[in-house]
C-alpha cells in the first residue's frame, strides 16, 4: 500500500475519531462517573497521537500530546472534570479538527485558537497537579534506582524480604515488564508506567535486567534495550487496578502476580504464595471486564467504497427490471405451466429480497447524527444562556447514508433556531408560563408510510402568527389581503430574507437560516413542515424519502404517456364535479375543493404536449403542494402507485424544466418523473 | 454488436472510423468514441427539448438521450426502417445515442487521404465536420463529436429549450 493511501486512511480515521470524541465528551459530561467513557476518549486521543506523529503531522501530534496528558490526569485522578474543563476539552477537539485540516493541506499557519488552547491546557495541568510532591518524589525514587548497583543485573532477593515493608491492608504484587524493543515508538516508556503505578501503589523495589549494553555508536535511542524489569509493589487495590496501568500493552509484555495477600492484623505473615480465592476473584474480575469490553466493541464492520455500493445498486436495479420484463412477457404469460410460473414467482421473490438487502447496506441508524447534535445544543445553550434539556427518540431509525450528510446542517440550523427563538429568553419567563425552568428540545425520528420523519420539537413560545404575517408584509414576501392557511404562515419563516428576531444574534437570526434548511431538505427530495401552538411549542418535521435512489411514485397518464409524480408531494386526487370548476377570463381554470379555490394546471399544457380538449370534470385532478403553494394538476387518469428507481436523464437533459429524472418501468420503457416545483 | 473501446490516444494514429449513412451521404465517427451499436429501440420523448432530441431510452438500466441525426442535420425525419440503428458513443463519460439510417463498415484511412473540411457544402454545418476522408472513390465526412455533443453545444440546447418554454 502506498504511503499516500495510508495517509488517506489516517485522515479518514482521524476525522472519525475526532467526531466520536466530540460526542463522547458531551456524553461524558452527563455521566462524569463513567470512567470507561473517559478511557474511550483517551484511547481515541492516544491513537490519534500515534498516527499523527507517524505521518509527520507534528503540530497535531504536539497538541494532541498535551491534550492526552490532561485526559490522562482525569483518568487516574479522583477529580471529575467540571463544566469549565469540559469546555476546554471541546475547545481542544475543535482545535484538533482545525489543526488536522491545516496539517493535511500543509498550510503554514495554525488555527487561531491553537496557542491559546495549548496554553490553557498547560495552565490547567499545572493547576491540577498541585499534589505534585507525591509524584516527584516517586519519580525521584525511581531515578535513584537507576544509578549504581541496581542498574546492572542485580540478583532478585527473596520475595519474603518485602513482607516487612507492607503496611496494613496492603498486598504485595510482582510485576514483570518485558517491553518490546519498539515500545518508544508506540508512545510509552518505562517511566510512564512507573509514574502511573505510583497512582495505584507504592513501588518497593525494581530490578532491571539489561543485556550487555551496546556500544554507543550502535546504540539506538528509539530502541528499548531493557529486556526485563521486575518490580515489587505494595497496594491496597486489586490486581486488576495494577493491570489497568498496562492496559495499552500487549498481553505478553507484562505480567502481574500476587505474592502476598493484605495483612489483616499484626499476625506474622505466612509466606503463602498465592491464595486460591484471590486467583478466582481476580480472574472472574478479568472475565467481567472482558465482557464489558466486548459489549463496547460491538459489531464487526467492513468499510466499502460508496461508489461500489452504488454500482451494485445499479446492477440490482437492472436485475429488477429484467425480471419484470420476464414476468410481463406475453408469451411467457401464455405458457400454462405450473413449473414456469412457479419459477418466475420464485425469481421475483429473490430479486426483491436482494434489492431490499442491498438497499439496507446503505442504511445507517440516525443515532450518530443525533448524538452530534448534543454538542450543538450544549454550545447554543451556553451562548444564549438558556438551560436546555435535549431528549432523543428513535435513534435506531435507519436512514440512507447519503442523506445523513445532507441532514446534518439543516438539523443544526433548526435546533439553533429552536433554542435561540423558540425557547423563552429566561427561566423566569418559563416559570411564569408554568413550565420547567429548563427548556426542552426533543429530536425524534420515525417511519411513516414510505417516509422517514425527523422532528425537532421545543416547548417554547410557539410561533406568533400575527407577528410573522406582519413581518412578511413588511418584507414584501406576502401581498396585503392575501389569505394564508396556518401552515402557509409558518412556511413564511422559511422564505429567504425572513427573520423575526428583534436583535441579530450570533447563533441564528440573520434570516439566512431557515430558507437554507428548506433548500437543503428539498435537495434530497424531502420537505419541511412546521406546526406550532402559541405558548406551548413548535415542531419542525423533516419528511424524507426512505432512500435517495427510490421514491414512491404515483403513475399518471397524460396524452397517452406515463408520468410519475412523487407521492410525497401529493395531498389527494379527485375527479371534480362540473359545478365546482370555474373558468376565469376564458382560459384560467380553477376548482373549488372544500373551502379552497385551487388553480388547475394542465400537465399537457405545461409540458407542451398536444393539448387535449377534455374538460376538467372528465379528467382527474391531482392536488399537489410545493414550495409556492397548492395547485391541482390535470391528468387524464391515475394509473397506479409504484416504487421506482430514480435515474438522472444525464447531463444532456438534466436541466429540462418540469422533469427531475426518469425511471425504467416494468416493460423496459422509461417514464419521466415530474419535478413538482417547476410545474407551477 | 459491441465494439472494444480502447483508450483514445492509442487509436489516434490508426485512423479507424465507423461509417454510416444518412440519406445518401456517408459519415464517419472515430471508432474509439463508439461504445456499441444497437437496433432501433423505443424511446420516451422528453418535453420541452429541441426537436432533434428523439427522447431517452433504457440501455440495460441506464437512461441515455437519443438524438435523431437526420433532424440534427436538417434532413426530413423518416420512420424507422429495416437498417435503422442507434450508435452509442461515449463522450467525456457521458453516453449519447444517435439514430442513423444504416451502419456501413469500419474503415482504415491513411493520413494523406484525410483533408480539412470545405468552407461550405453538403447538408450540414461545417463546424460539425472534423475531416473529409477519401475512401474507395467515396467521400466520408468525419464528424466532430465534441462539436456535436460537447458542453458548448449542450448549453445551447438548454438555452434553446429555455427560450422555447419562456415563449410558452
Amino acid at each position: 500500500m502506498s504511503r499516500e493511501k495510508l495517509r488517506q486512511i489516517f485522515i479518514e480515521e482521524a476525522n472519525e475519531i475526532i467526531e466520536k470524541m466530540d460526542v463522547d465528551i458531551v456524553n461524558y459530561e452527563e455521566e462524569a462517573s463513567n470512567k470507561e467513557l473517559l478511557n474511550e476518549i483517551f484511547r481515541g486521543v492516544h491513537t490519534l497521537k500515534g498516527s499523527a506523529n507517524a505521518f509527520n503531522f507534528s503540530r497535531l501530534g504536539e497538541f494532541v500530546h498535551h491534550f492526552e496528558d490532561i485526559l490522562d490526569f482525569f483518568r487516574n485522578a479522583e477529580a471529575i472534570p467540571n463544566s469549565e474543563h469540559v469546555d476546554l476539552f471541546l475547545e481542544s477537539v475543535s482545535v484538533i479538527k482545525e489543526t488536522l485540516g491545516c496539517d493535511v493541506e500543509e498550510r503554514a499557519e495554525l488555527p487561531l485558537m491553537y496557542e491559546v488552547c495549548l496554553q490553557k491546557i498547560q495552565a490547567l495541568l499545572v493547576n491540577l497537579k498541585e499534589p505534585k510532591i507525591v509524584l516527584e518524589s516517586g519519580v525521584n525514587d525511581v531515578t535513584l534506582e537507576f544509578d549504581n548497583e541496581h542498574f546492572c543485573a542485580s540478583p532478585v532477593p527473596e520475595e519474603s524480604s518485602f513482607f516487612a515493608q507492607l503496611h496494613e491492608n496492603e498486598a504485595l504484587f510482582k510485576v514483570v515488564l518485558t517491553l518490546d524493543s519498539d515500545i518508544y515508538l508506540r508512545g510509552f516508556d518505562h517511566f510512564l508506567f512507573f509514574k502511573n503505578l505510583l497512582h495505584v501503589s507504592r513501588i518497593l523495589a525494581s530490578f532491571w535486567k539489561t543485556p550487555t549494553f551496546l556500544e554507543s555508536e550502535e546504540f539506538d535511542v528509539e530502541h528499548n534495550c531493557l529486556q526485563n524489569v521486575t518490580l515489587y509493589v505494595a497496594t491496597t487495590q486489586g490486581k486488576e487496578d495494577i493491570e489497568d496501568v498496562f492496559a495499552f500493552l500487549e498481553e505478553e509484555e507484562f505480567h502481574v502476580e500476587a505474592i502476598a495477600l493484605p495483612r489483616s492484623d499484626s499476625k506474622e505473615r505466612e509466606s503463602v504464595k498465592v491464595d486460591e480465592p484471590l486467583i478466582a476473584e481476580s480472574s472472574s474480575a478479568k472475565e467481567e471486564s472482558k465482557s464489558i469490553k466486548s459489549s463496547v466493541v460491538s459489531k464487526n464492520f467492513l468499510k466499502i467504497d460508496a461508489q461500489k455500493l452504488d454500482e451494485l445498486f445499479d446492477s440490482i436495479g437492472e436485475l429488477v427490471i429484467a425480471q419484470n420484463c420476464l414476468g410481463e412477457n406475453a408469451k411467457i404469460k401464455a405458457v400454462q405451466d405450473a413449473e414456469v410460473s412457479k419459477t418466475i414467482e420464485n425469481l421475483s421473490k429473490i430479486t426483491r429480497l436482494i434489492q431490499n438487502r442491498v438497499m439496507g447496506l446503505r442504511m445507517v441508524p440516525i443515532r450518530d447524527t443525533f448524538e452530534k447534535m448534543k454538542r450543538v445544543v450544549r454550545d447554543s445553550s451556553k451562548k444564549v444562556n438558556k438551560p436546555i434539556h435535549l431528549s432523543l427518540e428513535g435513534e435506531e431509525t435507519e436512514i440512507d447514508k447519503t442523506m445523513v450528510e445532507a441532514l446534518s446542517d439543516p438539523l443544526v440550523h433548526i435546533i439553533r433556531n429552536a433554542i435561540d427563538h423558540g425557547i423563552e429568553s429566561s427561566p423566569e419567563e418559563r416559570k411564569k408560563a408554568g413550565k420547567s425552568e429548563e427548556g426542552n428540545v426533543t429530536l425524534r425520528a420515525y417511519h411513516r408510510g414510505g417516509s422517514i420523519i425527523i422532528e425537532v420539537r421545543d416547548d417554547g413560545r410557539g410561533i406568533n402568527k400575527a407577528k410573522v404575517y406582519q413581518k412578511a408584509l413588511e418584507r414584501g414576501i406576502v401581498e396585503k389581503d392575501e389569505l394564508l392557511s396556518d401552515a402557509q404562515i409558518y412556511g413564511l419563516i422559511m422564505q429567504p430574507g425572513f427573520s423575526t428576531a428583534d436583535t441579530i444574534s450570533d447563533i441564528s437570526g440573520r434570516g439566512v437560516g431557515l430558507d437554507v434548511v428548506r433548500t437543503a431538505i428539498e435537495g434530497v427530495r424531502g420537505k419541511v413542515d412546521i406546526s406550532s401552538q402559541e405558548g406551548i411549542g413548535t415542531t419542525f418535521s423533516i419528511v424524507l424519502p426512505l432512500t435517495l435512489a427510490i421514491i414512491d411514485g404515483m403513475l399518471v397518464r397524460s396524452n397517452e404517456k406515463i408520468f410519475i409524480i412523487p407521492t410525497l408531494s401529493i395531498t389527494e386526487s379527485f375527479r371534480p364535479l362540473e359545478q365546482n370548476v370555474h373558468i376565469a377570463g376564458g382560459k384560467e381554470e380553477f376548482v373549488q375543493l372544500r373551502s379552497e379555490l385551487l388553480p388547475i394546471v394542465r400537465l399537457s399544457r405545461v409540458l407542451e404536449l398536444d393539448e387535449s380538449s377534455l374538460m376538467p370534470w372528465e379528467c382527474t385532478l391531482v392536488c399537489i403542494e410545493n414550495g409556492k403553494g397548492k395547485f391541482a394538476l390535470l391528468v387524464d387518469e391515475l394509473v397506479g402507485r409504484q416504487q421506482v428507481v430514480i435515474k438522472t436523464l444525464g447531463s444532456f437533459l438534466s436541466k429540462t424544466e418540469g422533469v427531475s429524472g426518469g425511471a425504467v418501468m416494468g416493460n423496459g420503457e422509461i417514464a419521466l418523473i415530474l419535478n413538482v416545483e417547476e410545474l407551477y | 454488436m459491441e465494439i472494444d473501446t480502447r483508450s483514445r490516444q492509442s487509436k489516434v494514429a490508426s485512423n479507424r472510423f465507423l461509417t454510416f449513412y444518412l440519406e445518401d451521404e456517408v459519415y464517419g465517427v472515430h471508432i474509439s468514441d463508439v461504445k456499441e451499436i444497437i437496433a432501433m429501440m423505443k424511446t420516451t420523448p422528453v418535453p420541452k427539448t429541441p426537436k432533434f432530441i428523439q427522447g431517452v431510452m433504457n440501455l440495460r438500466g441506464n437512461i441515455i438521450p437519443v438524438v435523431d441525426m437526420r433532424l440534427k442535420f436538417d434532413m426530413p425525419s423518416i420512420p424507422p426502417q429495416m437498417y435503422t440503428a442507434i450508435v452509442i458513443i461515449k463522450l467525456d463519460e457521458k453516453q449519447i445515442g444517435f439514430i442513423v439510417d444504416k451502419v456501413e463498415e469500419v474503415i482504415n484511412v491513411d493520413d494523406e487521404h484525410l483533408s480539412l473540411p470545405p468552407e461550405f457544402g453538403g447538408h450540414i454545418d461545417t463546424k460539425f465536420i472534423k475531416n473529409m476522408a477519401q475512401y474507395k472513390q467515396k467521400v466520408v465526412m468525419i464528424l466532430d463529436l465534441l462539436a456535436l455533443f460537447g458542453d458548448e453545444e449542450l448549453s445551447m440546447v438548454q438555452n434553446l429549450s429555455k427560450t422555447a418554454s419562456d415563449k410558452g
